[in-house]
């Protein structure tokens, strides 16, 4: 590994480190203003408390917020995992005229800017009275996951191939067993993945929620950035906190995940 | 031999109802939400807005109204000028980061690389730009090293402005700036770095020549994506441009909620024009590098 | 059977009868349509044209899970999710059997192919060998009217190859069931097979015994497809009923009778290597009954272990291969001058 030390290299990595902290920076320092004592979060901290922690449980459209989201996070991910793997299935097994027009078509939500999306969803909804439901913000969020489904499972059935649902059909299992019994445990690793995307796509989901969640009813996200925009306190910074300890115990889980993998598959080598 | 009738068009009997029946959901759910959303939308912007409410009235005068008042090219110049000098930023960043995260080849070094770049990802754009402004407010981190360090005398304005806004939205887009370039640096074989510098190629020799040109592909996907993400940034523009920066996602929300719907529709569609031919344009002009770079690979 | 895909013919008119309880072989070079010959027999594909059937039954669009076939894919396709005892166990759930029959049927299949104690591992435990085994018996243990492989010893090396070849061919024998093989590789279909199909852009060359087609091929292609051989162009001189004389350039050639081509017709005569016997120096007499005689120089001596093979020339200029067994007689040099001779009826003539 002597290439590796190179000036360039060491210069190169030592970007990155800096990169890497910029990157942690506001999570790291929001995590300590949850502890600032002083209301407007002035560096440097005068002491420790964890008043604004209380605080959290005493602002109820966290609670009400939390409980939407993660309704809504669980419901926008069963349809858009349910829709996005049909489609993904029919898409990577079966030819057909405008397949590729049809695929770019189900891309259609991403290529639709969010906040565009939440615009006219809010027109559409006054309409037909889905405003401040959460069928409404399902519905919603699920559309922005199913593009994320659709991809990654059209990918998993890709590189899986074919031949393991002809090894099923040739002993004797019609189409729909072949569908549950080989297709759907050999994707999974896909499937969990694209329904991870799908439920973070609703849960951190602000510009369309925006539209169409009434007041005093919103998801975590939308009562957060109202807050924020109202009080400006360390408040803020605690529920941050207790969302970045969410994400960095999911981190782990994925990185021992990822770990045992590796490890897997180099034992399977040997 | 009378099991010929019956067995005969079974087959392409299946796929014809097979096909719909697996699709037709995704595409009944993108039509019935989405398309007819975005109709409506095109409808509203036509209406009649009188000041208080919109009537059902066919005048165009939300876009006559967008396109005179030069208020709204200022808008449109300030949104695109942060959509590129973030894309710059990120690309200027991104590029370097990508390829120092191929030259690591300890796999745990790589791991904490890939978590330090993309785990930002997993919290929400609200917790980031509240870390921003804890870290650029006037009593924040920023100022007190400033003011510590005697380099200033009172604290700087470092957020509720442009440079806020860049510095938190670089942050919000850097992964999706690194992804792709990152994507196409590992998927490139390589032999082809080895085998330039077999016939002679010093190390910027074999970077300038090969490594760059294949990775351009990446370069200008993860340049697209960026400047569209950018364009479209909401939370970023509103929590720390302090109202000083408008690009038109604020404005769609703020006429929306002001019972302005024609005129936040005209807003709405003015963005995904500009982004659309923005893209288009682009294709246009790299189509002849990019197409070459795939005949190549 | 005819198939088409798009524009592209793959099978172009092919005619098979394959017997009861034989080991059939498809052999052909990649993309002459024998895979899609088997995927019709298993049903994966439907012939545009012509009738497709399995014990006196047209099935032409039966799907594969309604049709007495079970297929070994080429890459085995053994469920990664399952272990052992589930993937062989897999057909016979689909058909509802009794949980204690299954077990009974899983214990002596698996016994069969000497993997008995082997219920529980994983398919990424298992060796090369161990998971070819495995897919027989997944498929064997439905009972097939038809075995049908599609290369699947292509991944193995070499020695396990060989070894695999031989296992097959017994367990053949042991279960009595029809296989039909595909492969690519010829020493493969002939170790194996009663008898063989070889196929060139989707049509059925010549069917017949490892012996037949090897010995006596019936066109150019199956002759340079199966082994090396010798062919010399040539022109019909003279129709004997015993014989027929050729004319080479200015050579008189004698080859055996039993062929379409009528006098002056152009042929293409085919000697084996291994049928040619060298005599040097060149105007040295040849064995007795070795006829045939065409003067060349030796260009190469290549030392093949059991063999030693001789690359010449030919005074016209033409290649020709000959091969002699390494039996300790010293090997003649690079550069002799020799003459090739051979039998009149080590030759065969092709028309094709």
């Amino acid at each position: 590994m002597s290439a590796s030390r190179d000036p360039i290299t060491i210069a190169l990595w030592a970007f990155l480190g800096l990169v890497g902290l910029y990157m942690l920076a506001p999570l790291i320092f929001v995590t300590i203003d949850s502890f600032n004592p002083s209301t407007y979060g002035t560096f440097p901290l005068t002491g420790v408390t964890l008043h604004w922690y209380q605080n959290v449980l005493q602002v109820p459209e966290f609670r009400t917020g939390l409980v939407n989201s993660l309704i809504v996070a669980a419901g926008a991910t069963v349809v858009a995992v349910v829709l996005g793997t049909l489609a993904a299935y029919g898409l990577a097994r079966y030819r057909f005229r405008q397949r590729e027009l049809v695929r770019s078509f189900l891309l259609l939500p991403i290529i639709v800017p969010a906040i565009v999306f939440g615009a006219a969803l809010f027109l559409l909804y006054i309409r037909v009275g889905l405003y401040g439901t959460r069928t409404g913000l399902v519905l919603g969020h699920a559309l922005l996951g199913l593009p994320f489904v659709m991809a990654i499972t059209t990918a998993s059935l890709q590189t899986l191939g074919r031949e393991y649902e002809e090894a099923a059909m040739d002993l004797g299992a019609n189409p729909l067993v072949t569908f549950f019994k080989v297709t759907i445990p050999s994707i999974r690793p896909g499937l969990v993945v694209s329904a991870l995307f799908a439920f973070v796509t609703s849960w951190d989901q602000v510009e369309v929620s925006l539209f169409i969640t009434r007041p005093r009813n919103n998801t975590l996200p939308i009562a957060m950035f109202n807050y924020e925009q109202n009080y400006q306190d360390p408040t803020l910074a605690a529920i941050s906190a207790i969302l970045i300890g969410f994400a960095v115990v999911l981190v782990l889980v994925a990185v021992s995940i990822l770990k045992t993998q590796e490890y897997r598959k180099l034992v399977e080598r040997e | 031999m009378n099991a010929t009738a019956d067995l005969r068009p079974r087959a392409p009997r299946a796929q014809a109802f097979v096909v719909p029946g697996l699709l037709g959901p995704a595409v009944v759910f993108i039509v019935g939400v989405l398309l007819t959303a975005l109709g409506i939308l095109l409808v509203n912007s036509a209406y009649h807005f009188t000041g208080t409410q919109v009537q059902p009235r066919v005048t165009f005068e939300a876009y006559r109204h967008f396109f005179t008042d030069p208020f709204y090219a200022r808008v449109v110049w300030q949104e695109v000028r942060l959509a590129v000098v973030t894309t710059g930023i990120c690309l200027l960043v991104g590029y370097p980061v990508a390829y120092a995260i191929t030259k690591i080849r300890r796999p745990n070094w790589v791991i904490a690389a890939y978590i330090l770049i993309f785990s930002p990802l997993l919290t929400s754009s609200i917790v980031r730009a509240y870390g921003w402004l804890v870290i650029l407010a006037r009593g924040g981190l920023v100022n007190w090293a400033l003011e510590r360090a005697h380099l200033v005398a009172s604290p700087v304005r470092l957020v509720f402005n442009f440079t806020g806004v860049t510095v938190a939205l670089v942050h919000v887009l850097l992964p999706f700036t690194v992804f792709p370039i990152l994507s196409v640096l590992l998927r490139t074989d390589p032999s082809l770095r080895e085998a330039a510098a077999d016939l002679g190629a010093t190390r910027l020799q074999t970077f300038v020549r090969v490594t760059w040109p294949l990775s351009f592909p990446g370069l200008y996907a993860a340049a697209q994506l960026t400047f569209v993400l950018a364009m479209n940034a909401y939370v970023t523009p509103q929590l720390l441009g302090g109202g000083r920066v408008q690009v038109l996602p604020l404005l769609i929300f703020e006429n929306i909620s002001d019972l302005n719907w024609p005129l936040a529709s005209v807003e709405a569609i003015a963005l995904i024009m500009l982004i659309w031919m923005t893209m288009f344009v682009s294709n246009l002009l790299f189509r002849r590098r990019l197409a070459a770079i795939g005949d190549r690979e | 059977m005819h198939k088409r895909f798009g524009q592209v013919h793959a099978v172009r008119g092919v005619s098979l009868r394959i017997r009861e309880n034989e080991f059939f072989s498809l052999l052909g070079p990649s993309g002459c349509g024998k895979t899609t010959v088997l995927r019709m027999i298993s049903g994966f594909e439907v012939p545009t044209e012509g009738s497709l059937y399995l014990q006196g039954r047209l099935a032409n669009a039966i799907p594969p899970y309604r049709r007495d076939t079970n297929l070994i894919f080429q890459h085995l396709a053994l469920f990664p999710h399952l272990d052992v005892y589930d993937n062989i166990a897999f057909g016979l759930r689909l058909r509802r059997l009794p949980r204690e029959e299954i077990a009974r049927k899983v214990r002596a299949i698996l016994d069969l192919v000497d993997l008995a104690g082997y219920e529980s591992r994983r398919i990424h435990q298992l060796s090369g060998g161990q998971k070819q085994r495995i897919a027989i018996a997944r498929a064997l243990i439905n009972q097939p009217a038809v075995l049908l492989l599609d290369e699947p010893l292509g991944a193995l090396d070499l020695r396990l190859r060989m070894q695999m070849q031989v296992e097959l061919k017994e367990i053949q024998h042991r279960v009595g069931t029809t296989f039909i093989y595909v492969t690519h590789d010829q020493t493969e279909a002939m170790t194996m097979s009663d008898r063989i199909a070889v196929m060139n852009h989707g049509v059925v060359e010549q069917i017949g015994t490892g012996r037949d087609v090897y010995e006596r091929p019936r066109t150019r292609f199956v002759a340079t497809f199966l082994g090396d051989s010798n062919l010399i162009e040539a022109r019909v001189e003279l129709l004997e009923s015993e014989q027929t004389v050729l004319r080479a350039g200015d050579q008189r050639l004698v080859a055996p009778a039993g062929h379409a081509a009528g006098p002056g017709a152009a042929v293409t005569l085919c000697v084996r290597p291994e049928r040619l016997r060298l005599v040097t120096p060149a105007d040295a007499p040849a064995p007795a009954g070795y006829q045939n005689r065409v003067p060349a120089r030796v260009h190469d001596v290549i030392f093949k272990g059991a063999f030693i093979e001789y690359r010449l020339t030919t005074g016209s200029g033409a290649s020709m291969i000959a091969q002699a067994h390494a039996n300790g007689s010293p090997a003649i040099g690079r550069d002799a001058a020799v003459a090739a001779t051979w039998r009149r009826d080590d030759g065969v003539v092709l028309t094709e």
